[in-house]
């Protein structure tokens, strides 16, 4: 029982850090309908930001987290603006999208090897990971229950965001039609460095997080794809879809390594998008896509 | 067999991995970060037919390329039905599920360690034989009704199915063939180097597989050949400074999508050179293949 | 036998009824035209016969066979051909290849396609034969080679018609194929539309958002508004019919 609660704790808190990093993408691909695979090297760039923040400024949390989520932000909206909106510009051709994509996470992870190298490196302990007794039943730690709190902080943020703020209902507006909503005279090149920039800061959080985790090193955006495929289970572009699939994924992660194997576990993230894929394609909460003829 | 023999033997077999990419990528226009999978599933299947039971060599390769084709054909069902970027992140799952299998399975493919002793049945006229034969085939299917369909599937699928075609058919075949190219590779990977490892297929060679058939020019298959020659020679001639060589990579993969997408050929041919003056005359801006070559 | 029969089709996307109860009935080798003003559900009526969208509720019948449970590459070769509004040719390859790739009798095997023996150069031919004629139809037999994206508009609209007769089909849903020309080049297109018709025995629905255009070849109108068919009947009846007269006016106010 004690077992199976905290491997239950441990799935919910993976899968929170995987949420932020799905919806992220997610919010992006709901408005451009492409996989940006450089969504993973915002990861990195979160992560090395906090580092030498923290190195540089003193163990202050709150200003190495704040300069990262700021970084990584406009990074996103940079690579935005350098590699996709010429792109986008021209053509609609989405294979152009992605393959512009694959070439910016190639650079952004190869610049940190490049620079500073490959080699693993751990955050200063500023995130507690102490032991923590809940309820008498089971002993976590104070890191798993960190990152859902915090996790629950941003995804409402966003939520209020999109749902309150008035670049909010723009954004809403272009997910359904992005040509009318530009037509309808938002401001598109702005809309979208901005849809960056929010799915950049959410990637530097979930960024932090993996690097307390499983330390810091410049592959380490390639667990994006966990993230994507808890967007695919979720339904692709669709927020709520990316928050459950990424629950879903964490634990069926976490029960995997706890109660079968922990070599079968990334296996099992793959069983999980094929299954989804065959049985209800659209995933969870997503919608037929309507073709406009 | 000297070096330079090596090379040559080498050359070939990128060659044809590449053409199957192209043929998926460059041709029916779906993204793909996971052929090195259909590689490894070629090579080992040729390895235990030959080392464990004892299959003639050239029997294992046609299996080895057939199980890549079945695998490949399997995996298109469920995520080309449905337009979007499913098959992408598919892709990128397979490529690391392989190397798990792989390297988990033990008994079958002696894990991460890697698996010797195989017979070096890939000589310099095997590798050209199996080259040349490939690249016929390729070139005589994209001239024909086949290759229509997948070029009509890659600019606008919806014309496409409104013309009749069962578009998710044909995506499924482009891929399903480019398995067996990439298994085909793969086979006579495992007779050149007589001893492979999981490593040797993973996100890089991917990764590099993708780039080839980018820099060669989306839907220009002598562009392919190039582009695989070129970068073949420049990974063997620049070995020492292999770090910079993915960020180079990346570099040009965005330059390209930002400043040419259609790459160094277009959608131009060699062999369209030579089709006369009046061709030439009457080509245009943009290219025109008129795909009866 | 009706030719082909919409009966009481519906169609509504996320609570928007965007077709209505509608029925119309062609008979073979009819020119019907299809009016209505901008969002009447024009382009979703052929998007319901070419099976892109599936009926709600209704049948269509195309020479007795009831198409709604088909998918589009099953009604396609039964002998329906459509156009686009917005243009959707390939746009990299030349005008002659879109032309080929809708040419389905080429009907030779994988195999064949792979070693180009046996009845691949003969079908290739042909292919090709017929392509050329088509465009040779259209006015284009000039520009053949040339990329079909870089061709001038009112050369794009053609090439579409002439991909589109590559079907062989014996009903052709045009969708707009004026917009975008000039009165010259529709005066042409009305010729081309009628000699379809007739010469080649082709039973031709066209949409148009234009009254004036369909009144001159039509044999016969149908005219749309919010979903619903307003008023049926020959040109002359829907000209002075009160209904019609109170969608475009009403549009136009």
């Amino acid at each position: 029982m004690g077992t199976f609660a905290q491997q239950l704790i441990n799935g919910i808190s993976l899968g929170s850090v995987y949420a932020l990093i799905a919806v992220g993408y997610s919010l992006v691909y709901s408005i451009l309908l492409f996989s940006n695979f450089a969504h993973g090297g915002f990861i990195v760039i979160g992560g090395y930001t906090c580092y030498y923040a923290l190195r540089s400024m003193g163990n202050n949390i709150w200003v190495g987290g704040f300069l990262a989520l700021l970084a990584t932000g406009i990074a996103a909206a940079l690579t935005e603006r350098i590699a996709y909106r010429p792109i986008r510009e021209r053509t609609d051709i989405k294979l152009y999208l992605l393959i512009a994509s694959l070439g910016m996470s190639i650079v952004i992870e190869n610049l940190f090897v490049v620079t500073i190298g490959g080699r693993f490196r751990a955050l200063p302990p500023v995130i507690p990971t102490n032991p923590v007794r809940l309820f008498g039943i089971t002993t976590t730690s104070a890191f798993d229950l960190l990152s859902m709190v915090v996790a629950v902080i941003f995804l409402t943020g966003l939520q209020l965001f999109i749902k309150k703020s008035k670049w909010g209902l723009a954004i809403r507006a272009a997910a359904c039609d992005l040509r009318t909503a530009g037509l309808m005279g938002v401001n598109v090149n702005m809309l979208i460095s901005i849809v960056f920039f929010v799915a950049g800061v959410l990637a530097a959080v979930g960024g932090i997080f993996l690097s307390v985790r499983y330390t810091l090193y410049p592959q380490l955006g390639a667990i994006t794809i966990k993230a994507f495929v808890a967007a695919v289970v979720g339904g692709l572009g669709s927020l709520p879809g990316a928050v459950v699939g990424s629950l879903i994924l964490g634990l069926a992660e976490m029960l995997t390594a706890g109660f079968i194997s922990s070599q079968l576990r990334d296996l099992v993230v793959f069983s999980l998008l094929v299954i989804t894929l065959l049985v209800k394609p659209t995933g969870l909460f997503g919608k037929e896509p309507l073709e406009k003829v | 067999m000297g070096y330079f023999g090596g090379i040559i033997i080498l050359l070939c077999i990128n060659s044809i991995a590449a053409m199957g990419v192209s043929l998926l990528t460059g041709f029916t226009g779906i993204f793909t970060l996971g052929h090195a999978a259909y590689m490894a599933l070629g090579a080992y299947t040729t390895a235990i037919l030959t080392v464990q039971y004892g299959v003639h060599w050239f029997l294992a390769i046609l299996a080895g390329g057939v199980i890549s084709m079945t695998i490949a054909y399997l995996i298109g069902i469920p995520t080309l039905k449905l337009m979007g970027d499913y098959y992408a992140i598919a892709s990128i799952g397979l490529v690391e599920s392989i190397r798990l299998i792989l390297e988990n399975w033990q008994s079958l493919t002696k894990g991460a360690r890697g698996y010797p002793g195989i017979e070096g049945f890939t000589t310099l006229p095997v590798a050209l034989i199996f080259l040349v034969v490939m690249t016929i085939g390729m070139i005589n299917l994209i001239n024909s009704r086949y290759g229509r369909a997948f070029k009509a599937c890659r600019d606008d699928y919806l014309a496409a199915s409104l013309l009749g075609y069962n578009t998710a058919f044909y995506r499924i075949l482009s891929l399903a063939i480019s398995g067996f190219y990439c298994g085909i590779a793969g086979a006579l990977m495992a007779g050149f180097m007589t001893f492979i490892q999981p490593v040797m297929f993973d996100m890089m060679k991917s990764t590099e597989l993708t780039s080839v058939v980018v820099f060669g020019g989306l839907g220009s298959l002598s562009g392919t050949l190039l582009a695989s020659t070129v970068i073949t020679l420049v990974v063997e001639l620049f070995r020492p400074i292999s770090q910079y060589r993915m960020l180079i990579y990346g570099g040009i993969l965005v330059a390209i999508m930002v400043l040419r997408p259609e790459g160094i050929m277009g959608s131009w041919e060699v062999w369209d050179l030579s089709k006369g003056l009046s061709f030439v005359r009457t080509k245009s801006k943009r290219g025109g293949n008129d795909g009866l070559s | 036998m009706a030719f082909l029969e919409l009966l009481n089709v519906d169609k509504s996307f996320g609570g928007v009824k965007a077709v209505h109860n509608f029925t119309l009935t062609v008979q073979e080798g009819e020119l019907v035209g299809l009016i209505g003003p901008n969002g009447a559900g024009k382009t979703t009526v052929f998007n319901l016969i070419t099976g892109l969208y599936p009926v709600d509720n209704g049948q269509i019948f195309f020479q007795g066979e009831d198409l709604s449970p088909l998918k589009p590459y099953e009604i396609i070769p039964r002998g329906i051909a459509r156009t686009f509004q917005n243009l959707r040719l390939f746009a990299r390859v030349s005008a002659l290849e879109n032309v080929i790739t809708a040419y389905r009798k080429c009907q030779y095997s994988f195999l064949e396609a792979l070693f180009h023996a046996g009845r691949w150069k003969l079908s290739e031919a042909e292919a090709r034969k017929r392509a050329l004629e088509l465009l040779d139809f259209m006015g284009l037999a000039d520009k053949a080679l040339q990329a079909a994206g870089t061709l001038p508009y009112g050369h794009q609209r053609r090439v579409e018609i002439a991909r589109a007769l590559a079907l062989e089909p014996k009903l052709l849903l045009l969708d707009e194929p004026a917009a975008g020309m000039n009165p010259e080049e529709i005066e042409d297109l009305n010729m081309l539309i009628k000699r379809i018709c007739t010469n080649l025995g082709i039973t031709i629905i066209v949409i148009e958002h234009h009254m004036e255009l369909v009144m001159e070849i039509c044999d016969c109108v149908a005219c749309m508004n919010f979903g619903a068919k307003i008023a049926e009947g020959t040109p002359d009846e829907i000209q002075s019919h009160p209904e019609v007269l109170a969608a475009y006016l009403g549009e136009e106010a």
